[in-house]
């Protein structure tokens, strides 16, 4: 999954750069792709501790 | 104040600094270099990097907007969490511990925490300072600007570095739906030691707020525990018994206390009992119990936190010592003459004029850290104490305090003497300790469940012998020796009664 959200991000630089006009998608892409990893890291790690593991 | 410096300089800067530095080092350096190879969380911190300079890449075509900003503050916040919730793993270990290899002494997680606090720390200086006026013109008519040179480097620095990147994702951790390990085993372009799988199947787990650190309150006199069913018949006791108490006497303890027994010692040197409360209160009494020489009531607010009383003793110097539930530990020494009301106020809600605090602190373990205990003795130079099973683990760890600096000096959980049968279907785990007591160089453990006094001998680390005492104390809160007797203390029905059982 780590490889999707790089070659997403990959992607959205490659259209501000080359195709300025498609604004919209290139940072609707961003934002799925933060969600993303946001989502990954959860599923994989956080959702056995919310919280970070110490005495809080 | 004249602002000067151009904005879109600023961020492509800014998109240098995080995109050739951490981001890059991290992937060529650590990666490619010294084969480092990211977990998870360790790669949801790069991958938020490259974000964020992402949303720098945005305003540096299309002029600063609240959305880009909105997504790099909200990434930015998401960093910090994430790299505190790393940290949380390692922050507890002694020095020199961690994962992965240090920078400046600093594990790597640290410093991606930093690099997000820096991000902000640069977008409110930019903020504030730059130009914003820019191309204002051009971005109204052609909604997005061209690039400068300055500009054009930061977008191909960016996209040769996340290409790389993404390159070491697909050997380590492979394409969709594969994700990277949790430990992931040292970085090789050699597909013969690079293996995929992948865990978003534990999304669909249920989630913990706090894993085993998730700990409910331990059983207290009046606040019992909703975590166990106790069982106050000795028969089903983990150890076969080997000696039976039989009741001598029992009676109520009439004292105006604040709050239910946790604790009793008998000082034979001066005739006086010591009782701690539940809430914090500490009496000292006269031998029959009817009548209450001093006490105080500890606050247990203000550093270090104490949860409950759980025991009480005299020290070696006659000094009283206090435990929590939570192991932080409170001495006091009774002296009327010295006591100073004033000096007082900030250990004692009520007392101060009579007692003076000696120490007041916490002591860590390592076995029993997500534990409470219940009881607690003084013994020699040595505290003890036992800890109580939790909500998610069984626990049974016999805890030796230095009384000399106030460290933990041993944890172990006691073997059985081969004379004692264990049955099958149990462990020491089952039994919940409520009271310690100490003669002739042993502890008694008085186990709430299964109504069972452990006898163990601290030199050897042992359970030596196993006493039942009477179904009907359902609620043992407090064990002592007076007059050769054992004397119990419970809670039940709303009052404290005390039995004698020989």
């Amino acid at each position: 999954m780590e490889f999707l959200e790089l070659c997403l991000l990959l992607y959205v630089s490659y259209l501000v750069y080359k195709k300025p006009e498609k604004e919209k998608l290139a940072f609707n892409l961003l934002a799925f792709t933060a969600a993303l990893v946001a989502f990954v890291f959860y599923a994989i790690d956080i959702h056995y501790n919310v919280l970070p593991a110490f005495n809080l | 104040m004249k602002k000067n410096i151009n904005i879109y300089v600023l961020m492509s800067f800014a998109v240098l600094a995080v995109m050739a530095g951490p981001v890059a080092i991290a992937n060529m350096v650590f990666g490619y270099i010294l084969g480092d190879a990211p977990c998870t969380s360790c790669w949801a911190l790069r991958i938020n990097m490259i974000v964020i300079a992402a949303g720098a890449l945005f305003i540096i075509r299309y002029g600063l907007k609240m959305k880009y900003l909105a997504l790099i503050i909200m990434v930015a916040a998401f960093g910090i969490w994430n790299a505190f919730w790393h940290l949380g793993w390692y922050a507890q270990m002694d020095i020199g511990q961690g994962q992965a290899l240090p920078i400046f002494n600093l594990h790597t997680q640290v410093w991606a925490g930093i690099v997000f606090w820096a991000v902000l720390i640069v977008l409110g200086l930019i903020l504030a300072f730059a130009n914003m006026k820019e191309d204002q013109e051009i971005l109204a008519k052609l909604n997005y600007r061209n690039l400068t040179k300055i500009n054009k480097f930061a977008f191909v620095i960016f996209m040769i570095v996340t290409a790389s990147n993404a390159l070491q994702a697909f050997i380590a951790a492979g394409p969709p739906p594969f994700t990277a390990p949790d430990s992931p085993a040292r970085f090789t372009f050699n597909p013969k030691y690079n293996s995929w799988s992948s865990l978003l199947p534990n999304a669909f787990s249920a989630p913990t707020w706090r894993g085993s650190f998730g700990v409910d309150s331990p059983d207290l006199p009046s606040d019992k525990a909703e975590y166990i069913v106790f069982d106050n018949n000795p028969e089903n006791s983990p150890l076969y018994i080997t000696n039976k108490l039989e009741l001598v006497s029992e009676k109520e303890i009439t004292l105006d206390l604040n709050s239910a027994i946790s604790g009793i010692r008998f000082n034979k040197e001066n005739n006086q009992f010591a009782i701690v409360t539940q809430d914090w209160g500490m009496y000292l009494t006269n031998k029959s119990l009817n009548n209450i020489n001093d006490y105080l009531i500890l606050d247990n607010f203000y550093f270090p936190f104490m949860t409950n009383f759980a025991d009480v003793d005299f020290m070696d110097d006659g000094n009283i010592k206090m435990m929590g539930t939570n192991k932080a530990y409170s001495i006091v020494k009774f002296d009327p003459t010295k006591a100073d009301e004033v000096e007082g106020f900030a250990n004692f809600k009520k007392g101060a004029d009579k007692f003076i605090a000696i120490d007041k602190n916490v002591f860590r373990t390592v076995r029993a850290n997500t534990h409470y205990v219940n009881s607690f003795v003084v013994m020699g130079n040595y505290s003890y104490t036992i800890s109580v099973p939790s909500n998610l683990e069984k626990s049974f760890v016999v805890i030796k305090q230095s009384n000399t600096d106030g460290i933990l000096s041993a944890e172990y959980t006691p073997t059985i003497s081969s004379d004692i049968k264990a049955k099958n279907d149990k462990e020491l785990g089952d039994y919940y300790v409520t009271g310690l007591a100490k003669k002739d160089g042993m502890l008694y453990a008085l186990s709430k469940n299964y109504n069972t006094i452990l006898q163990i001998n601290p030199e050897t680390e042992k359970i030596v012998k196993t006493y039942s005492y009477p179904s009907k104390i359902t609620n043992a809160r407090a064990i002592d020796f007076v007059d050769g007797n054992i004397n119990i203390v419970s809670y039940q029905d709303g009052k404290n009664i005390l039995y004698i059982l020989k």
